[in-house]
């Protein structure tokens, strides 16, 4: 099933494609990190790891996915034997989302309490998240 | 955290106009004047509530609908809407929250001045959930 949506206007030109039952249980950033229980967020009641500083800031985020082996990278080009991730920020910098990349070279993300999707670069930019600021990969 | 979150929670609202204002005024003052006395006050005052409630939750649910961010979730201003109305709509979260997920904890935490959430649970949508409605059964908000 495909989904489109205003609030992503390359959508109507490129559809995310539902792979999902729609869930509150956890978000995009905990689904990017390879968890699907928790909801990831730098606040009070949320989860964030206590040795990463607790603030909406995109360091922080970097870090998050450091402790797991990421490290910044230039491109969302798909390398042989990487896994990316990709950071969403508005315009002003502030984290908004992450998506994680296929083996296909798509990427799959968790929209808020929604369902997750497939979905190129494209089709996510310029919409409600943003644009993906930054990539980080770890080898296989 | 609340205060950094809701800094202007208990600003009151400014009507338009003289007239507006006095409007306000006089539904308010007749409205607490017969609160105390009249059943069927308190009854239009609580259907009322119920329909400002469910308006601004049918916005905020919308307006957030993609979002991942609880900043952005609990800053929506139909959310600070609801904190807005006032110990009140503590039975309508409780009873929303036991009917669907949703992030009502910063505006429960608002309202009560608690915080019930188990440092385990946190990020454990049904856990938090659990948590609070096991508070609002020990202090009958249900």
């Amino acid at each position: 099933m495909t989904l489109t949506h205003q609030a992503f206007p390359n959508t109507f030109i490129e559809p995310f494609i539902i792979t999902s039952p729609q869930t509150i249980n956890y978000n995009c950033i905990a689904w990017a990190y390879g968890d699907d229980t928790k909801w990831y967020w730098p606040v009070g009641n949320y989860y964030w790891p206590s040795e990463i500083p607790c603030e909406l800031k995109t360091e922080y985020f970097i870090l998050l996915f450091e402790k797991i082996g990421f490290r910044v990278c230039e491109s969302s080009d798909l390398e042989m034997g990487f896994h990316k991730i990709a950071i969403y920020c508005d315009n002003l910098g502030t984290p908004t989302h992450a998506a994680r990349q296929l083996t296909t070279g798509k990427w799959t993300s968790k929209l808020g309490p929604q369902h997750d999707v497939e979905h190129t670069i494209f089709s996510m930019s310029d919409g409600y998240y943003g644009n993906a600021g930054i990539f980080m990969k770890r080898k296989d | 955290m609340i205060k950094y979150l809701y800094p202007d929670m208990n600003r009151e609202s400014v009507a338009v106009s003289v007239e507006a204002q006095f409007v306000t005024q006089n539904y308010e003052s007749s409205r607490y004047l017969f609160m105390k006395n009249s059943l069927y006050v308190q009854e239009m005052y609580k259907v009322q509530l119920k329909e400002k409630f469910e308006y601004y939750t049918s916005v905020w649910t919308n307006e957030t609908m993609f979002s991942s961010s609880i900043h952005e979730i609990i800053n929506n201003s139909a959310y600070r809407s609801i904190v807005g109305l006032g110990k009140d709509v503590i039975p309508f979260i409780i009873d929303e929250l036991k009917k669907e997920d949703n992030h009502w904890f910063y505006a429960l935490e608002a309202l009560t001045g608690q915080n019930p959430i188990k440092k385990e649970h946190r990020g454990f949508i049904k856990l938090m959930k659990s948590d609070w409605i096991e508070w609002a059964e020990k202090n009958n908000k249900k």
